[in-house]
C-alpha cells in the first residue's frame, strides 16, 4: 500500500469526523428552575439567591447536620451559602446545583473540623430552649455512627422530613441510590438502636 | 417496616414514624438567607467571561509566537547560511531576446538581425533550508536499526490502512 494511499484513508476519516460534528443535531438543554435562579443570581439578582436559599437550605442543613454539632450547624450552613454566592459564576452545569452545594456544605465539615480544636461539647440541654429528649440525641448519634452515604440521606429523610424523591432532586443523587441509601441505613440504624425487626 | 413510607410517605409505619418525631427538635428552621453586600460580590458573569476569553487569546498568541521563534532558532542553528549564498543569479534570455533596456545597440547595427545575447537577470532563491535537509537525508544510508525500525513503522501504516480501507468499504 502505497503511502499516499495510506494518508488518503487518514484523510477520509479526518473529514467524516469533522462532517459529523458539523452535522450533528444541536443538544437540547433542559433549564430548570434552580438553572434559571442561578442565572438571575448571576445577574446580580438578590431576591433570586433568596429563592436558592429558601429552596435548598434544608438540604444544606441536613447534610451539615449530619456531622457536626447540632451548635455550628446554623453558621455552617450560612459560610456555605456565602461562598456559594461568591463563586456561583464557576459552576458549569447550572442545573447541578444542588449536587454543588451538598459538596460546599461537605467540604465545609471537613474544614471545621481540621480548624477547631478537640473540645468537649457542652451538654445539649444547657444550651437550648428547644431541648431534645436524651432518646433523639441518642438517635441522631447512631445515625451519624453510619457510613457517609446513609447518614446524610437518613438525616435528609428522617430529620429534615423530605421525601425520597426529594432528596434525590435536591442532592443530584440517583433516586435508585437514595432509595439504596434509605433501606440499607435504616436497617443498620435499627441494630444500632436494638430494634428487632 | 413499609418501604414505601421510608421512600415516599406513602401509607403509614409507626416506627419511622416515631423516629421523626423523636428527631424533629434537630429540623430546621427556616431563618433568612445570609445577608449580602455588595462589595463582596466578586463576580460578574460577562465580565469575567470576556476577560477570559482575553486571556486565553493573549494565552494562544504567546504559543504561537514562542514556536515560532523556536522554529526559526532551530532552523538557524541546524542551517548556518553563510553571507551571498542566499541569492543565485543566473542570467537566461529573456524570451530568446534581450530586452531593449538591457542592451547597448549602435544606430547602424540595427538593421542586422539582432544577436542573441543572454542579458536579462532573474533573480531566483537557492534551495530552502527543509529542502536541503530532505536532499541531505536521502543520501544518508540507514543503519540496520533504523532500517528496521522504518519497516516496522511502515508495516504499521500499512496495516492500519489496510483495516481502515475495509472500514471504509463497510460504511
Amino acid at each position: 500500500m502505497s503511502e499516499s494511499e495510506m494518508t488518503g484513508n487518514i484523510f477520509f476519516f479526518a473529514n467524516r469526523e469533522a462532517e459529523a460534528t458539523a452535522t450533528a443535531p444541536v443538544k437540547e438543554t433542559v433549564v430548570s428552575t434552580e438553572a434559571r435562579l442561578v442565572q438571575s443570581v448571576c445577574d446580580g439578582n438578590q431576591e433570586a439567591f433568596a429563592e436558592l436559599y429558601k429552596l435548598f437550605a434544608k438540604m444544606v442543613h441536613g447534610v451539615v447536620l449530619a456531622r457536626v454539632p447540632r451548635d455550628e450547624v446554623d453558621d455552617i450552613v450560612q459560610e456555605v451559602f456565602l461562598s456559594a454566592y461568591k463563586n456561583l459564576h464557576m459552576l458549569r452545569d447550572q442545573n447541578a446545583v444542588g449536587a454543588w452545594l451538598a459538596m460546599i456544605a461537605r467540604n465545609r465539615t471537613t474544614e471545621f473540623y481540621r480548624r477547631t480544636k478537640p473540645t468537649e461539647e457542652l451538654s445539649e440541654d444547657l444550651k437550648h430552649s428547644d431541648r431534645p429528649t436524651t432518646e433523639a440525641r441518642e438517635i441522631l448519634s447512631a445515625i451519624r455512627s453510619l457510613p457517609e452515604a446513609y447518614k446524610e440521606t437518613l438525616v435528609l429523610r428522617l430529620v429534615e422530613g423530605m421525601s425520597g424523591p426529594e432528596i434525590a432532586e435536591r442532592t443530584g443523587l440517583k433516586p435508585e441510590s437514595v432509595r439504596v441509601n434509605l433501606h440499607r441505613g435504616m436497617k443498620l440504624l435499627r441494630e444500632k438502636l436494638g430494634i428487632k425487626e | 417496616m413499609k418501604e414505601e413510607y421510608l421512600w415516599d410517605k406513602t401509607g403509614e409505619d409507626p416506627e419511622i414514624e416515631g423516629l421523626e418525631k423523636a428527631l424533629q427538635v434537630f429540623r430546621y428552621k427556616e431563618t433568612e438567607p445570609p445577608a449580602l453586600r455588595s462589595n463582596v460580590v466578586a463576580f460578574k458573569t460577562k465580565e469575567n467571561q470576556s476577560r477570559r476569553v482575553l486571556f486565553f487569546g493573549l494565552a494562544v498568541a504567546a504559543c504561537i509566537a514562542l514556536a515560532v521563534l523556536a522554529l526559526g532558532v532551530w532552523m538557524q542553528i541546524s542551517n548556518p547560511q553563510p553571507k551571498g549564498e542566499g541569492l543565485v543569479e543566473t542570467v537566461v534570455p529573456k524570451d530568446g531576446f534581450a530586452s531593449s533596456d538591457d542592451l547597448e545597440i549602435k544606430e547602424d547595427e540595427t538593421r542586422k538581425e539582432m544577436p542573441i545575447k543572454p542579458v536579462a537577470k532573474i533573480r531566483r532563491f537557492a534551495p530552502s533550508a527543509t529542502q536541503q535537509n530532505q536532499a541531505r537525508n536521502s543520501e544518508i544510508k540507514l543503519t540496520k536499526e533504523e532500517q528496521y525500525a522504518y519497516d516496522q513503522l511502515m508495516r504499521a501504516l500499512s496495516i492500519t490502512s489496510s483495516k481502515l480501507n475495509l472500514v471504509k468499504k463497510k460504511v
